[in-house]
């Protein structure tokens, strides 16, 4: 029963983590939460949904046409609604306020345009099942998990091994320092939400396979959100922790207590968390720019 | 007809709430993204209130506000004082009003997430109208009473907010009370207008919209949000545009405001003045069209030669009024202040000097509490000043001015002035709402005051100009005469002359002599221009790396070989001073 519980946890908590590396991605660098990114997702799973009802009813080219896609629409988010806030320096503040606006610009757009009709994926993994130490897992939450391990490992290495890479981490730690050093930080910035919106899109096929797509399917990212908390906002490592944590206690909560306060309980942790622990299990010290 | 009055009732109930979230969002700077949760608060406890206990309908709402200001605290009490980052924040309370809704989706006497169907509909037009004039009534009194003053000014600057005698968290505080009554009061309204109410009428979306009404209608404008709650409400319902327009219309807005107009629709203006302005438009308010030129020159004149031994008589055996012991401050690794013991007696016009980087205004902000020092003790009077919060040290009698400028940008001159000055005016809260006489009698003792006070530092001519509009020297002298509202004992200029000529900076000596010796102060001050320290200080202290490198007179300092070896290194000590 426990391990059952776990597993499910994990699950769940891999996606949590494949949807909060989207929010740390970006707040390493810009130093504000985007709010945006789970409209961003919620996108990513209308274009896969796309692709595989009116052009290949299959799992990959969903996947790598929704990443472009959700990468191309994360872009243009940064630079119709970030951009300017950011040369004018303006507070993190501003900047999440503008993502709020975003989300509920283009949550209320899909909803006027395709509807609120809930629409739900092909059956890509049927519903089997793999049996593990007497506990059974769906097989598409086990490839969603390793994806998201997957996933989040490549991106680690991106970030350190290559130079494009390299630069990000440097723009982190200094981003006026970064430009003077020659960084193109429009291109570099362009290129953090290109894979935030990347990852935004996976997340967002995932969780339409596993769920069901909708306009208003964004909001769990919330959870997400608190997943990036946890682990400490703009840390990769703390995004993947976050969420398997976040994605076990859940677990644990509606299991053992009620299903109906895990809601209540993931909320009262955000808060206290970011009280008592604002830097996560993982981040790093920010302070505001005022 | 009917439906026209609908729209003009649901309009003016959303307004209610808009005009909550003005005074905190736009009067004092804090952005929430959960006030619709105390919305949902008020219309929920008022109409359970009439709906199982057939309550009487205005008491039911008054009950609303009270319930949601109490709630509110729950969540404001420990994130304000936790000083949060303002994201950081915005998201707590994100969380709580969320928290907020699964609660009500789950709770019996909710019904759940069907929610409450058929409450009384008490609300009638007339009704919504008079309960809209009163808080707008009501909220306009606050803040131009002294809670309205403190609550901008810490929305201007925090820090020179307390240093201008405002406690943060209290205020913060009662603002969020003030606002989560407004949004109980426009949710009693709703319930009982649309006899209807659930959950999912309180969600994050209406949080959104509620903020993004006050960012499009104008931080720090009533009537900017209350014309943009008119728009945002009654237009789409003319023009007959569905719901989800609305919304992505709401969204669209608010990005556009945010980036390209952060001012919103009205500024920092209100509806009237603006109105004052397009039907008068030859009384243009151009206050530096008649600078006054005489301060200068009488300035210059009132340098007379006895300021330069500035009454040593006052320092015999009384004990100092402040004293620093063993003071050390670390950042990381660097010590900014390192064992340093000083003290300043009674009277005194007591300079710091030191190289760059040597830590002397970090003294001044451990003094004022800024920091919270690793090690020593600061006496004040022979108290110790370390239990104290920031307010709490200015009111005990220590003003301080700023390295870099920082007023109340906004605020006018006199704003500037009155707001530490109303820091201590006799009046309550509810007096302060209500406008009772007694508030318009301290309140125009307090503008004569603070007229007075600009009068002496000759700025009265710029007394309605914004303090950003003045000119660099008039800001520094504001800033002086802001500090001087407090009535302090111990006044903390840190480097007063900072970017002046010679010329400027004489007269500055001379003001600052007139200044010690009207008001009876005992002056601290962080110099580099040596020839003012030289002419106003009777002792000075060297500090060099944040330990103390010499105390001593004038004479003295200008003859120490360490002081000369560290402002000119070896060998060059011909030229001092």
């Amino acid at each position: 029963m426990l391990l059952q519980t776990l597993i499910t946890g994990l699950s769940i908590g891999g996606i949590y983590a494949l949807m909060a590396v989207g929010y740390s991605l970006v707040f390493s660098v810009l130093n504000f939460s985007n709010f945006a990114h789970g409209a961003v997702i919620m996108l990513g799973a209308y274009i896969g949904l796309g692709v595989v009802r009116f052009l290949a009813p299959a799992l990959l080219p969903a996947v790598a046409i929704a990443m472009i896609g959700a990468g191309v629409l994360a872009v243009l988010n940064e630079r119709l609604a970030y951009s300017l806030l950011r040369r004018r320096k303006a507070p993190s503040l501003y900047l999440m306020i503008s993502a709020m606006g975003c989300a509920v610009l283009l949550e209320n757009l899909v909803y006027a345009t395709i509807g609120s009709r809930f629409y739900a994926y092909p059956e890509f993994f049927a519903t089997s099942v793999v049996t593990l130490a007497g506990s059974t897992v769906s097989l598409l939450d086990l490839f969603a998990f390793i994806f998201s391990i997957g996933a989040i490992g490549g991106l680690h290495l991106f970030l350190t091994r290559t130079k494009t890479g390299i630069a990000i981490r440097a723009g982190v730690a200094d981003m006026t320092m970064c430009s003077l050093m020659g960084v193109n930080l429009d291109r570099l910035i362009a290129v953090v939400f290109f894979l935030a919106g990347a990852f935004a899109g996976v997340a967002g096929i995932f969780l339409g396979i596993k769920y069901l797509v909708y306009p208003t399917m964004g909001w769990i990212t919330n959870k997400a959100y608190i997943a990036a908390v946890i682990g400490g906002l703009g840390s990769l490592p703390g995004a993947l922790i976050g969420g398997l944590i976040l994605g076990i206690v859940e677990t644990l909560v509606s299991t053992y207590i009620s299903s109906v306060y895990r809601d209540l309980f993931s909320f009262g942790l955000l808060i206290a968390l970011l009280l008592y622990l604002p830097n996560g299990l993982l981040g790093r010290e920010t302070g505001e720019k005022v | 007809m009917n439906y026209i009055l609908s729209i003009v009732t649901l309009a003016c109930i959303n307004m209610v709430a808009v005009l909550g979230v003005a005074v905190f969002t736009g009067f004092t700077g804090l952005f929430s993204l959960g006030h619709a949760a105390f919305v949902g608060i008020g219309a929920y406890t008022s109409a359970i209130l009439t709906y199982y206990y057939d309550a009487p309908f205005a008491p039911s709402l008054v009950a609303g506000m009270i319930v949601a200001a109490c709630v509110s605290l729950i969540i404001g009490i420990p994130t304000l004082k936790a000083k949060l980052r303002s994201d950081y924040f915005a998201i707590a309370i994100l969380g709580f009003g969320e928290g907020l809704r699964v609660l009500l989706e789950n709770l019996e006497i909710t019904n759940g997430a069907r929610g409450l169907p058929g409450i009384e509909p008490h609300t009638t037009l007339p009704a919504v109208l008079l309960a809209l004039a009163l808080s707008i009534w009501g909220v306009r009194n606050f803040l131009t009473s002294r809670w309205g003053s403190a609550c901008i000014a810490i929305r201007e600057d925090p820090v020179a907010a307390e240093m201008a005698g405002v406690n943060l968290f209290r205020t913060r505080l009662l603002s969020l009370l003030v606002s989560a009554a407004l949004c109980g009061l426009s949710g009693g309204l709703l319930a009982h207008y649309l006899s209807f109410i659930q959950p999912v009428m309180f969600t994050l979306v209406q949080s959104t919209m509620l903020l993004a009404t006050v960012i499009a209608g104008g931080m720090g404008s009533i009537s900017g949000p209350l014309l943009a709650s008119f728009i945002f409400i009654a237009l789409p319902e003319a023009l007959r545009v569905a719901q989800i327009w609305r919304l992505v219309a709401y969204g669209l807005v608010l990005v556009t405001i945010v980036v390209y107009r952060p001012q919103g629709l009205m500024g920092y203006t209100e509806l009237p003045a603006v109105l004052r302005k397009v039907f008068a438009p030859g009384k243009s308010s151009a206050p530096f069209s008649t600078t006054p030129s005489s301060p200068r020159e009488r300035s210059t004149e009132a340098v007379p030669k006895t300021a330069a031994t500035p009454s040593p008589s006052c320092e015999g055996e009384k004990p100092p009024l402040l004293r620093l012991e063993h003071l050390t401050k670390n950042f990381g690794g660097i010590r900014a202040v390192d064992d340093l013991s000083l003290s300043v007696p009674e009277g005194a016009v007591y300079g710091i000097i030191g190289p760059n980087g040597a830590g002397k205004t970090t003294v001044f902000n451990l003094i004022t509490r800024v920091y919270r020092p690793d090690e020593g003790v600061i006496l004040f009077r022979e108290r110790s000043l370390l239990g104290l919060a920031p307010d709490a040290i200015v009111h005990e009698g220590i003003a301080r001015t700023f390295q870099n400028i920082r007023l109340f940008n906004r605020q006018s001159c006199l704003e500037n002035v009155l707001t530490p000055l109303r820091q201590r005016a006799p009046y309550g809260v509810a007096s302060a709402i209500l406008h009772l006489p007694s508030v318009g009698r301290a309140e125009r003792e307090l503008k004569a005051r603070a007229m007075e006070l600009l009068t002496e530092m000759e700025l009265a001519a710029y007394a309605d100009a914004p303090a950003a509009t003045l000119p660099y020297g008039l800001q520094r002298k504001l800033e002086i005469a802001r500090a001087l509202a407090m009535g302090p004992s111990l006044l903390l200029l840190d480097e007063p002359a900072a970017g002046m000529n010679p010329e400027e900076t004489r007269a500055l000596s001379a003001h600052i002599q007139e200044i010690h010796r009207r008001f009876s102060l005992t002056i601290l001050v962080i110099e580099h221009h040596m020839d003012l320290i030289m002419r106003i200080c009777s002792r000075i202290a060297v500090i060099n790396f944040g330990a103390l490198l010499a105390e001593g007179t004038p004479e003295e300092i200008r003859k120490d070989e360490r002081v000369l070896e560290a402002y000119l290194g070896k060998g060059k000590s011909d030229h001092a001073a």
